[in-house]
Parts: C-alpha cells; structure tokens; sequence
C-alpha cells in the first residue's frame, strides 16, 4: 500500500538524517554531547526498525495513486512559506502596518478568493487590531524597518 | 487558618479587588487565546500595571491573569488547531476533531467547565495540602527528574499507538531540537551554526506556532482544493446545557485534577505535561478509547481538567519554599517580591492576609473564567465561518506578529517557518506531531537533570545506573515507564493484529 512505501521514504529518511547528525554530534565534545548522541542513536535505529518492519510486511504492492494529492500539498505549502518569507522581508524593508495590510490583501487573492471589499475590509481592520493589540496595549516593540520606521 | 481564611474573604468583598480580579480573567482569556501570547509574557508584561496596586489587588490580579490565560489556550487550540498556549497542545488531539465535526460549543463548554474544577481542587489543595507536598517533592533529585522526563517518552509512545516507531522518532527529533544552543552545564554550543538567535535555543512558544500554524494552514488550503473543507456548521449550542456531561464524567475530573495538581507541585513539568499525562490515563481508563484523537469529549475534559490543576499545584512550592514550578510562577515569584513579600513560613504568618487572599482571589478568578471565556468563545466560534482564505491570511498574520512579539527578532520567523517545515514534513508522512512537542518541552528538563546526575557520579554510566534502580523514588519512576512502555507495545501489536 502507499501507506507502506510512505514509512519506507520516511524511515530511510530518518537513517540518512541521523547520520548526517552523527557526524556533526560525535565531533562535539563528549561531556557536552551524551545527550544528542543518545537521540541521534536512537532516531537511527528506529529508522531501521521502522524500514525492517515494512520491509518484512507482507503487502499487496499498489501503484502509488495519489501523486496529485502530493502535489497539490507541496504547491501549497510553496506558496505559505515563500508569502511568509515575502511578508517578513516586506516588513524588514518595508513597515510593519503597510506590508500586513498588503500581505492580508495579497495572500487572500493568492489563495482564489474574490470579494475585493470583504478583502479590503478584512486587510485593513485586521492590521489595526493586530496594531492596537500587541503595540498599543501589550507594548510589544515594532518592528525596525528600513524605510517607512 | 480559619481565621485568615475569613480574613481572606473579608478581603475579597471589596468592590475595588474583585475589579482587579475581573480584569486579570478577561486579560488572561485574550492573552492566552492569542497564539504565540504566553501567559508568562502576559502576567511579565502586567506586572509593572500592579505596581501602584495594594498587594492583594496587585497579586490578586496577576493570578486571574495566569489562571485564565492557562484555560483560554484551549479556545483557539480547538477553533483553530493552534494552541494559545503550551498548556493548550493536549487539547489540540480532541479538541479540534470536535470543531471540525461541528461541536465547536460543546468543546470550549466542556474545556471551560473542566478547567474550572481542576482549578477550583488545585487551590483547595493548595490551601490545605501545600506544606507536606511541597516537602515530599523536595526529595526529587536529578535522577527522579531525569526520569520524569522518561516517562514523558513513555507517553509519547502510548499516544501514538499504531504508528509507535514514528511517535518515536518524533519524539526524539523534538527532544534534539531542544537540544539547540548552550550546554546547560559545559555552555558548549551545539548546532547553532553561529546564529546568535540559536544561542539560546528555540523558544517553546516560537516552535509551537510554527508546528502548529504552518502546517494547519497548509492543510486547510489542501482541503479548499479538495473541496473537502470542513463541517463549519452554525453551532448555536445553549454551553450550560453540556453541564450535567461534566458531571457525568466525575471520576475522569478527579484522576484529572489529582494528575495535575501532583505534576504541578513538581517544579519544572508544567501545564502540558500535566495535559498529555492526564490524556494518556484518561485514555486507558476509558471504555471508548478508540474515540481518543477524534474528538472525544472525555480527552477534552481531561486535559484541560489537568492543564487548570496543574496552576494551583506550581503555587504550592513557589509559595512555602520559593521554588517555581514553571516559567509563569518564576514571573510571579519577582511579583510577590515586588510586593514585599517572601515566600516560606513567614508569608503564612505575618503576611497571612495578603497570601489568604491571594489563594482565595483565586478561587474568584476560577468562578470568573466561566462566564467570561464563554462570552468571548460564543463570538470566537463565529472563526470557523470564515472562509478559508480570510481565516489563512488571519492565522498567517498572527502567527508572523506572535513569534515576533516573543523576543522583538524577525529572526525567530525564520526559526518559526523552520520548525514549520519540519512540521509539515511530519504531516506529510503521517507522523503525529504531539510526540515532538512534548520533546521539546521536557528536552531542556531532560539534558539538564542528566548532566546534573552524570556530574554528581563523576560521569561513571554504571553509578548513575545504580543510582535509578536504588533511590526509591526512581525505582518507582522506573517501574512505571516500563510498565507503560510494554502497554504500548502490547496495545500496538494488537492493533496491528486487528488491522491484517
């Protein structure tokens, strides 16, 4: 099953993980690393169980339907971190107020919807609470932008 | 002690105090419903208001704050998926399966009314039962807390039956992100890639917004596509009338209060810990555990029962021998001193009056949540009719401020979308996430006590193996994670057995 070949991407993954990481931890010093070295261990084999045990499963084997499924999910999550990674550059050059409100605006269009008043509304009070909330009355310090401080 | 019980009621009768309480609840319940608020950072941010205060009303206020941010991190983890606070993450497991099937209502109704009770017996243990508990748990040395950890790994196994290898590694991995930063006794520092934002680790709160947010969000735009958007049915439930369930489930709130208030008189475990274990026992003693992790009533009440016990039991040794038992009463600890006043005998002799009231002002604060957390969820369940797009730009927009507001750096978004990636990666997998999380809560807890018991041996592996299996304590700590373990095991290949 797809189920299945997952826990093998997954486990084979994790093996190649704690290797890499094993590399790194087992060049730190011993009395700084019991810890780490532990856990990298532990992932590692863990990995190997898991990949054994699927291994050994007995399964039907089923082509792998669902790539669209796949797909689908990494477009999306592309799109969330480069607009979160876009924002928080915006925010960094830019202000704070301004590049939330165009973010709101924005992300809103990226994600298909098509209500420019409820978007225009929903931009613009949303940036006002959040500024009244966590500058005006927790007093967290803005942001330090570049231009428009 | 009757007579400063009184005198503590005497106090509370003052229109002025019971006003600083009210305020506290109603700041506690949009603190903590805001992801990425903490109730540390609200109680730390509102104590320079209580300055001007009399102590009564200063402290009284700072208690209604931490109580009812605790039980507010409940109203977005079952609306949104995302925890207000850590103490919240439990509830994330059946809290938002009951939001998705349309009981929005009855969930923050339960979780209300759950974290009442469990308040209202911490301060009644508090009150009555501090002084000999707080003793006992002064024998826990570093092996007992290392262990405690242990079990906390023993939990995450249990709750990830089915797939145990996976909540392993989870974890795992969650326990070696902790790990980030600063040894805590060589100050060596590990993986941070000389990014000073590193330095000290990944904050909790930063880690859960992003293993919370980003994945959600990109869940929710996978299902907009799919057309499989969520039962976001009118829910215009009466919350009083899921009362009488409360009470049906008396012997889930009592183990669940018990749980909580036990781990919160042990200093470092914390409101989480005390939700996740109190899940886990929940989830044995039930006669529906296959309903625990889509959305079961009896998993809603127990964690939040617990999370709520767990802040009478923190007061306990913070008020008899000045040891916090989290980051929240550490904060508290500088507002008592603020005030004047130390923690030990002499707060229950000379300064009875102040700490009377302090402990009965809590007892308002717990009766005070209710109608106040219900009023504000009444209007927040209005969150899940929103359509996708405004609600994903909304979550997207707080989680980007919330992280940011933690330490004022723009570069714990970078940290934040990190563990964000790896929580989607996890999604994407079918690994649950809830293991990473209480890794990453008990890691710090964990390395510290480890070092601390390899330092005491001189780092002889065999003397601190001793150590475990001598020390009563431990022994016991012991015998309950293996025992757990072999459960798990036992109920996984059961399951498995079912499944071919």
């Amino acid at each position: 099953m797809l189920r299945f070949s997952k826990d093998k991407v997954f486990a084979t993954a994790c093996i190649g993980i704690a290797a890499v990481l094993a590399v790194i931890v087992f060049s730190y010093p011993l009395e700084s690393s019991y810890f780490p070295r532990i856990l990298v261990v532990f992932i590692g084999a863990m990995g190997l169980l898991l990949l054994a045990r699927n291994c050994l499963q007995k399964t039907a084997a089923k082509a792998a339907e669902n790539f669209n499924q796949y797909k689908v999910q990494l477009s999306s999550a592309a799109l969330v971190f480069t607009s979160i990674a876009a924002y928080t550059l915006g925010i960094y050059l830019v202000n704070y107020e301004i590049t939330t409100a165009l973010f709101l605006f924005f992300f809103m269009l990226a994600l298909g919807y098509r209500k420019f008043t409820v978007m225009v509304v929903t931009s613009l009070s949303l940036t006002l609470a959040l500024y009244l909330i966590f500058f005006e009355i927790l007093a967290v310090a803005r942001p330090d932008s570049l231009f428009f401080t | 002690m009757i007579d400063n019980i009184l005198l503590g009621f005497a106090t509370l009768m003052d229109v002025g105090m019971l006003s600083a309480i009210a305020a506290g609840v109603i700041g506690g319940v949009l603190i903590g419903m805001l992801p990425g608020l903490s109730s540390t950072m609200g109680v730390a941010l509102l104590i320079p208001i209580t300055f001007s205060m009399p102590p009564q009303m200063g402290l009284g206020m700072l208690g209604g704050i931490y109580l009812a941010s605790t039980y507010s991190g409940s109203i977005s983890a079952i609306l949104l998926n995302i925890p207000g606070t850590s103490a919240a993450v439990a509830t994330l497991l059946d809290g938002h399966p009951m939001s998705q099937k349309g009981q929005s209502t009855r969930a923050i109704a339960l979780a209300t009314f759950g974290s009442c009770i469990g308040g209202m017996i911490s301060v009644i243990a508090l009150l009555f039962i501090a002084p000999p508990l707080a003793e006992f748990s002064l024998r826990f040395g570093s092996p007992e807390f290392f262990l405690l950890a242990l079990c906390g790994i023993t939990v995450i196994a249990s709750l990830s039956a089915g797939a145990m290898e996976k909540g392993l590694i989870a974890g795992a991995l969650g326990l070696l992100l902790s790990t980030i930063g600063n040894h805590p006794l060589t100050g060596f520092m590990r993986f941070t890639a000389d990014i000073p934002s590193l330095y000290d680790g990944i904050p909790l709160v930063v880690a859960l917004i992003g293993l919370y947010s980003i994945p959600e969000v990109i869940d929710m735009i996978v299902r907009d596509k799919a057309g499989q958007v969520p039962m976001r049915q009118r829910d215009n439930a009466n919350p009083f009338s899921f009362l009488p369930e409360i009470f049906r489930q008396k012997v889930n709130i009592l183990r669940s209060s018990l749980i909580g208030v036990i781990v919160g008189i042990i200093p470092g475990v914390g409101c989480s810990v005390g939700g996740f274990i109190s899940y886990d026992a929940a989830k044995r003693a039930s006669k529906t555990p296959e309903k625990f992790g889509k959305g079961s009533a009896e998993g809603v009440i127990a964690c939040e029962t617990a999370n709520n016990a767990v802040t009478g039991g923190t007061l306990i040794p913070l008020m008899t021998l000045g040891i916090p038992g989290n980051p929240v009463t550490a904060v508290l600890l500088g507002g008592l001193m603020i005030h004047g006043l130390t923690p030990g005998a002499e707060l229950f002799t000379l300064n009875a009056d102040i700490s009377y009231s302090f402990i009965l002002s809590l007892f308002v604060a717990n009766l005070l949540f209710v109608p106040i957390g219900l009023f504000v969820a009444k209007y927040c369940v209005k969150v899940t009719l929103i359509p996708m797009p405004v609600l994903a730009a909304t979550i997207v927009a707080l989680a980007v401020i919330g992280t940011f507001s933690i330490r004022g750096a723009l570069e714990d978004v970078a940290i934040m979308l990190f563990i964000g990636a790896i929580g989607f990666i996890l999604q994407l997998f079918g690994v649950p996430r809830a293991p990473m999380v209480l890794g990453l809560v008990l890691g710090t807890l964990a390395e510290g006590e480890l070092a601390r018991s390899l330092a005491i041996v001189h780092g002889d592996w065999s003397a601190f193996g001793m150590q475990l299996v001598t020390r009563p304590i431990s022994l016991v700590i012991l015998i309950f994670c293996i025992f757990a373990l072999i459960q798990g095991v036992m109920q996984h290949r059961k399951k498995s057995k079912l499944l071919e």
